[in-house]
This record gives C-alpha cells, sequence and structure tokens, in this order.
C-alpha cells in the first residue's frame, strides 16, 4: 500500500463541474477526490447522465466552452485544473490519451482506417512513414484485426462496429501512453464483440502497464478489467473499493440494486428513475430510490465513510 | 444531462440580415406614401436632374423621379421574385417528395427530366420559354418559375432519402400511417427548415434573373416600373447621368444582399451541426 | 397466430452494390397467442430483418408472412391498416423511434388519431394520463422533445404507444440493448406484465442469453440467416 501511494498518477482533489446554461447552473460532478496509482486499472461504473464521462472529460480538459471545473487534479504533481490548454494539450498528445466511445462517429468516415491510426503516432514521434506503418500494422495484428494489411487500408464504414472500436484502440494506445481514458469502449456492441474487445483491451494494457480510468455501465466490463472500481451515481461518488468487495459484496444500497438488476440475478430492478442533474433531491442523492430510506436520509448528505481497506461508501447506515 | 441551446444572439448574418430586410419590407409598405412624386408623370422641364433634395435619386431622362420609381421598381420586383419562388417551391418540393419518398421508376423519370431542365443554363432557358410564350410579366413569372423549380427538387428529394433512413419514419409506418400522412406529418416538418433556407436564399437570385430578362426587355414591358428595367433605361445616359441606372442598381444588390445574409443566418440558425452540442452522460 | 413460411431476404451492399448478402434465408417460425418466444443471435445474423418482415416493414424475397392464415403482403388497404394495429414493434434506439421534432404528447396521440380509439380531445388527453401513471411515467414529459428525455423513459413511450393499439402480437428488437442494466430490468419487467396481463404474443430478440432465458417461454437460436429451434 505504502508502496503504491509513491506511484500516484492522478490525485483529483474536490473536483466539481458546472454546466452553465440560460436558467442556473447544473452540476455535473460533486466533490469528486480519487486517487488513480500507476499501473492501475480503475474503472468508473454508473448509469448513463450520471456525469461519469462529464468527470473522464473534465479530466482531460475536453468539455466544451459553457463548462467550469472547479477543485485540483494533480498529474504527477503538476496541477492540470488550472494549467494552460496549450501545455495540457502537449500532455494529452504523449502521455495521456482516450479512446473516445461512440466507435459509429469518432473516425474520420473520409480517411482509411490505417492511416487514422498512423496520424496519432506521426504527431508525436518523428519517425518515416514506412516505421510509422510497420509499428500500425504490427499493433493492428495484436488487436487480432482479420484481413491484415488490407484492412488498414478500408475506410470506417466498411468496418463493422466491432472492428472500428478496436481501430480506435488501436488509435488509442500507439504512442505508448502512461494514462489511458476509455470511455464506455462497448456501448452498441454485441455480446461476442464485447468479449473480445475487452480481452484485447485487457492484454494490451497489461503488456504496456498502462493506467486506465474506464468509464461504464456494464457491470460485466467492469469485472473483467477492473482493479479498482467506483460507483458513480448522480454526480457523485457512491462506493468505491477493489473489485471483488464492491461487485461481489457491495455496501451502498445502489450498487446492490444494479447488481440485482442483472439478467442472471433475477432482474430485480431498482424502482424509479434517477434523478437528472438540475433536480437532484435534497439529502442523500438515492434516498427517493432507496429501500431502506429513513428520515435523516431524506435531511442529511452522507459523507463517504472509511470502510477501511481502501474502501468508501456513501451511506449513513453502511455498517448496518 | 442535454441542454439545447440557440445562438442567435450570436448570428450575426441573420440579424445584418434581417435589418436589411426590415428596411425592404418597410419601403415596400410605406413607400408609396411617401413618394410625392408620380413614378409614371413624365415633365422634360426636369430631366437627368443630380440628385438634390426634392428628387434624392435624381430624375431619369423624362424627368421622372428616380427614387419613386425605385420604390415602384422594388414592387414589381418583389411581387415577382415572391410569386416565382411560391410557384417554384410548392412544384419543387411536390417533385421532389414524390421521387425521394416513393422512389423506384417515378424517381428515375421525374430525375431525368429535372436533369434536361438542370442542363441549360438558368437565363438561357428562360429566355427560351420567354421566346416562345411572349414578353410581359405574368409569362415572365412561368419562365422563372419553370427554371427554378429543380433547386427545390433536387434539395427535397435528397432530404426526403436521407429522412426515410431515419428509424422512426419505419416506426410511423409500423404505427399505421398511411403514405400521405407520413409525407405530411412526418417528411415535411422535416425538410421544412431547409426549404424555408432556399426559399430566402432564392429571393436574391431571382430578383437578378428577372432584373436580367426586363433588363433585355423581355420582361416586364415599358413604362412601368421594374428594377432591371430601370436599369436598362439609365444605359444611354451612363456617362453623362450615371445616378439613373445607379440607384436601381445599388438597391437590387441590396435587396439581393439582405435575402442572401438572411439565408445564411436562417442556415445556420437550423443547421444541427452548427448547434451546440448536446452534453449527455 | 403470426406464422413465417420459408421467408428468405437478400440485400445489395457494398462498392456499386455488387456484393449480395443473404440476411434471412428460409426461415419458418410461428408465434401464438399468449406464447413468449425468444430469438438470440449475434449481431448482423439477421434478426432484425426477420423482426421487419414479421411486422410487414420490409417485403420478403421469398415466402410468406401469415397473420391468422393471410398472407400480409396481399392484403387490401383497410386490413392492411388493421394488421399494422394488430401487429407491434418496438426498436433498438428508442430516441430514434420518435419524430425529432413533435412534442412527445403528439407522438404519443398519433395512434389514437390514426384509429380513431377516442372521440374528443379531451378523451384523448385522458387516456393517455392514465397509460403513462400505469407506465409509471410523468404527464410533463408531454410537453418535452424526444432528445429531453433518457432512454429508458423513451422506450417506455414507446412501449406504451403500441400498447395503446391493443395488438395480438408485439415484436421487441433489442429493446434493451442501448440502455443501463438497472433500466433495462425495468423495461423488460414492464413488458413481461403488459404483454401477460394482455396475452400478448411476444417476440423478444436479443443477443443476450441472460435476458431470453428471464423472459420466454421458447427460445429460437439464429445462425447466419437461418434458424435453429429449441
Amino acid at each position: 500500500m505504502e508502496e503504491e501511494q509513491t506511484r500516484e498518477l492522478w490525485r483529483i482533489e474536490r473536483l466539481q463541474v458546472f454546466f452553465k446554461t440560460r436558467g442556473n447552473d447544473i452540476m455535473a460532478v460533486n466533490e469528486f477526490s480519487l486517487s488513480i496509482y500507476q499501473g492501475e486499472r480503475l474503472c468508473l461504473l454508473g448509469e448513463s447522465g450520471c456525469g461519469k464521462s462529464v468527470f473522464g472529460m473534465a479530466l482531460l480538459k475536453l468539455l466544451p466552452e459553457n463548462a467550469e471545473v472547479l477543485g485540483k487534479a494533480y498529474y504527477k504533481g503538476m496541477e492540470t485544473v488550472g494549467m494552460s490548454e496549450k501545455t495540457f494539450a502537449r500532455l494529452r498528445g504523449t502521455e495521456i490519451a482516450v479512446i473516445p466511445q461512440g466507435a459509429g462517429s469518432s473516425l474520420d468516415p473520409t480517411m482509411r482506417c490505417g492511416k487514422q491510426v498512423e496520424e496519432c503516432l506521426r504527431l508525436h514521434e518523428k519517425e518515416n512513414s514506412q516505421v510509422c506503418r510497420q509499428k500500425v500494422l504490427s499493433l493492428l495484428k495484436r488487436l487480432e484485426l482479420p484481413r491484415l494489411p488490407g484492412i488498414a487500408r478500408d475506410y470506417p464504414f466498411e468496418l463493422s462496429g466491432g472492428m472500428k472500436q478496436r481501430i480506435l484502440v488501436a488509435a488509442g494506445i500507439v504512442c505508448h501512453p502512461q494514462f489511458l481514458l476509455v470511455d464506455e469502449p462497448t456501448k452498441g456492441l454485441d455480446w461476442g464483440c464485447r468479449d473480445k474487445v475487452i480481452t484485447l483491451l485487457k492484454k494490451l494494457v497489461e503488456d504496456e502497464e498502462t493506467s486506465v480510468l474506464l468509464i461504464t455501465h456494464d457491470f460485466n466490463v467492469a469485472k473483467s478489467l477492473a482493479d479498482r472500481v467506483v460507483v458513480m451515481y448522480a454526480g457523485e461518488i457512491v462506493e468505491y473499493g477493489m473489485r471483488e468487495d464492491v461487485l461481489e459484496r457491495p455496501v451502498h444500497p445502489y450498487s446492490k440494486g444494479l447488481l440485482a438488476a442483472l439478467p442472471q440475478n433475477g432482474f430485480q430492478a431498482i424502482e424509479g428513475f434517477s434523478p437528472p442533474l438540475d433536480q437532484i433531491p435534497k439529502g442523500c442523492r438515492f434516498h427517493p430510490r432507496c429501500p431502506h430510506a429513513t428520515g435523516r436520509c431524506a435531511q442529511e448528505h452522507p459523507n463517504l465513510t472509511d470502510l477501511g481497506e481502501g474502501r468508501e461508501v456513501r451511506c449513513f447506515y453502511a455498517e448496518g | 444531462m442535454k441542454c439545447r441551446k440557440f445562438s442567435v444572439q450570436r448570428n450575426l448574418l441573420l440579424w445584418i440580415g434581417g435589418a436589411i430586410l426590415l428596411v425592404i419590407i418597410f419601403v415596400l409598405v410605406f413607400g408609396p406614401s411617401l413618394c410625392t412624386h408620380d413614378p409614371l408623370k413624365v415633365d422634360y422641364t426636369l430631366k437627368l436632374r443630380a440628385p438634390c433634395r426634392e428628387y434624392p435619386f435624381g430624375t431619369d431622362g423624362m424627368g421622372r423621379s428616380v427614387a419613386a420609381r425605385v420604390v415602384y421598381g422594388l414592387r414589381t420586383s418583389m411581387k415577382i421574385a415572391i410569386v416565382v419562388m411560391l410557384i417554384s417551391c410548392v412544384i419543387g418540393v411536390c417533385v421532389g417528395v414524390l421521387s425521394g419518398y416513393v422512389g423506384g421508376s417515378v424517381d428515375l423519370i421525374l430525375m431525368r427530366v429535372m436533369e434536361v431542365v438542370l442542363a441549360f443554363p438558368d437565363t438561357i432557358l428562360a429566355l427560351a420559354i420567354l421566346g416562345t410564350l411572349g414578353g410581359g410579366m405574368k409569362n415572365q413569372i412561368i419562365a422563372l418559375a419553370l427554371v427554378r423549380w429543380t433547386k427545390y427538387a433536387k434539395m427535397a428529394r435528397d432530404e426526403t432519402m436521407r429522412l426515410k433512413k431515419e428509424e422512426y419514419m419505419e416506426a410511423a409506418v409500423a404505427m399505421g400511417n398511411g403514405r400521405f400522412r407520413i409525407v405530411l406529418r412526418y417528411v415535411l416538418p422535416g425538410i421544412i427548415g431547409q426549404i424555408l433556407v432556399l426559399a430566402t436564399m432564392s429571393i436574391g437570385p431571382i430578383i437578378l434573373s428577372g432584373a436580367t430578362l426586363s433588363f433585355l426587355g423581355l420582361g416586364v414591358q415599358l413604362p412601368n416600373p421594374e428594377l432591371g428595367l430601370l436599369i436598362n433605361e439609365g444605359r444611354d445616359f451612363i456617362r453623362s447621368a450615371g445616378h439613373i441606372s445607379l440607384f436601381p442598381g445599388l438597391v437590387t444588390a441590396l435587396t439581393t444582399l439582405g435575402f442572401n445574409l438572411f439565408g445564411e443566418g436562417l442556415n445556420d440558425y437550423f443547421d444541427p451541426r452548427l448547434k451546440e452540442k448536446a452534453v449527455s452522460d | 397466430m403470426l406464422r413465417a413460411e420459408h421467408v428468405s431476404k437478400s440485400f445489395c451492399v457494398g462498392r456499386g452494390r455488387n456484393t449480395k448478402i443473404q440476411a434471412v434465408l428460409d426461415v419458418s417460425l410461428e408465434i401464438n397467442k399468449g406464447e413468449h418466444l425468444g430469438l438470440v443471435g449475434e449481431s448482423g445474423c439477421g434478426k432484425s430483418t426477420l423482426a421487419r418482415m414479421l411486422a410487414g416493414l420490409i417485403r420478403p424475397d421469398g415466402g410468406t408472412v401469415l397473420l391468422d392464415g393471410q398472407d400480409i403482403q396481399k392484403l387490401p388497404v383497410k386490413a392492411r391498416k388493421e394488421f399494422r394495429r394488430k401487429v407491434q414493434i418496438i426498436f433498438q434506439n428508442p430516441q430514434q423511434a420518435f419524430h425529432p421534432r413533435m412534442k412527445l404528447y403528439e407522438t404519443l396521440a398519433e395512434p389514437i388519431r390514426l384509429f380513431h380509439l377516442v372521440e374528443t380531445r379531451e378523451q384523448e388527453r385522458l387516456m393517455l394520463e392514465e397509460a403513462m401513471e400505469r407506465m409509471g411515467l410523468t404527464t410533463d414529459i408531454f410537453g418535452r422533445y424526444p432528445h429531453e428525455i433518457s432512454g429508458g423513459q423513451a422506450q417506455r413511450i414507446a412501449l406504451l404507444r403500441s400498447l395503446m393499439l391493443e395488438p395480438k402480437v408485439l415484436i421487441a428488437d433489442e429493446p434493451t440493448s442501448m440502455l443501463d442494466v438497472s433500466v433495462q430490468a425495468q423495461i423488460l419487467k414492464l413488458i413481461r406484465q403488459t404483454t401477460e396481463e394482455n396475452e400478448i404474443a411476444l417476440l423478444l430478440i436479443s443477443h443476450d442469453m441472460d435476458v431470453i432465458r428471464a423472459m420466454s417461454d421458447k427460445v429460437i437460436f439464429m445462425h447466419e440467416s437461418a434458424l435453429n429451434l429449441n
């Protein structure tokens, strides 16, 4: 544990994200404090609309102009929230990479796939095109893409969703980044593809010893890839800890509910909807849907309680 | 979280274009009562006056107030432009939607007809039609509408075909909607924005080609004022009294500019890509 | 009740539309009253094409689809409209199933107006409010546009819109693959509940074996455009 502390890659302190809209400011991410260690694979689990992608984009300074970020985030000791766009852009290209969500729309439809991967490499490494192409091809081979090398000359529309996702993975990882943000890698993919993408991604990041922040709503993805899991609900962390703890013995009622909603666990749905971010309930944000909610939950906003072993939960009744 | 925001405030084109259009509309509505001079009254004692207080745009070769003639000319031109726009829009949209929605051999035939029309340069074709039908305002309108409907048809067809692929079209069919109802309730609302943009943008070119035809003597007949005709009238005095052609020319240019800017602005307004992207997740 | 007999469909794709792919090849299946039939298969195996043929949205190249013994492609106009009422389909992406510029109230009122289910506008509103309550939705979303609601809400509305026509058969084409797990559970539960209550035959299409297992009485596997019966 002690050793890991020293290899902290990101330290995020009370990060908040607001969106300025016509009416009022909407808080998308609230008081997010978290550390990401070197070589670790952290998974951010939550429903769509809970602010998980916003958090990822805030970390990478990729939010639209009407967003405001407060708090501090340190990357290798460097504060990044206040950092100039130019300085950070250099970092983002070389050490930090992102695999965006939406395989369908994240690739340039007019550019050949191999070229798109190559592009990433040539922007940052001054190598001649022959070397680059070789590197790209070997990477695509490791991603088990079929029809090599012909596929590198295909346009995105000629590939299936799973293949496009793998091309995106290749583009993200080709520069050997130290930190990789993966946003919903399996959205819209079907079963077989999903497994394949995840297995390949896992193999790659293990080989490269890349730190990963994986954003997903899919339990199975979290299960097969993550070391640690953070569960998010309505813009804040409700529970985090090691994978086995959170995914197999969840403490927070929301995490429990998510687990019970899986088809293999019998579809025990959580009642109601997760609130839109401009209508966050008072008190505990989960209390209107919580089966164990008491009067205190409706009044007071719980803080994260430390349960030991790197595990924290935002619930008054975490122990019981 | 989703936020949708129209950036009308920042849409400068829309505002500038809108301002010009407002001025034009003002002139069209109140112009005749502001003019103290009859645009048709000939008085040779006043001929070829330079712009002064009494005649802000000067007088022409027959002593008529150029300002009054421009005001009435603009009215005529706009009347032609709007009628042409409406006719060509209706024809074009009908043909385009029919072609795009039904597809198959209907599409094939309609598109070949359209290509024949498109194969000729606009003005040449309009001239040919006018040559056959004879001059005059009515025929001018017919000729221009027959040339211009292709623009709408092309766009309406493309948009309809794009919309047809959308899932909600399929859902609408599955719901039990008939073809006619789908076109009315689903297709038309989807393309109306684009049509509006195109219609606005086409006023300028119509005024110009209308003016061209009149300039060539095939459109509105003398002594009625029309912008192209007015420019033509000044041709004989272009060296000695340039203002006779200058002012109608300026007004033509300004009107065209106004409609084009407004159209561009509308286009930005309707273009989903320029709308601030909805932030989700 | 709804029966497909040896239906096939192929599409021309690729550059110059010269590659022909066989989406569905010689498939026969039958859905009976009140039955919950699950159809599993990888994506791209022709599940959706089969669903659309069953719903009469695309015409099969070969074979016939029959509803109560009548070929649905040969129905006269009136009967075709009635067929649409009896066989409803909900799609994978609920947000794309609604007209983006139509408010949700209008979208929901479509089936009522199309089939003249009620006489007056007041009755229409009442009917919708009642239906919304049954679906666990609040009426404040009436005035919103499809992109302003969540995927789960949209899928509920799609389901509601279909159920208002009191169909005999409901075809659900991957109804939850775009949704989160917790929402998926809600939607599937709702589908199961409403179809059981009204004795609607359900054809549920999914790539997720777990979903199918939890939802259906009978399962069909589809593999590369053909069926394996279970």
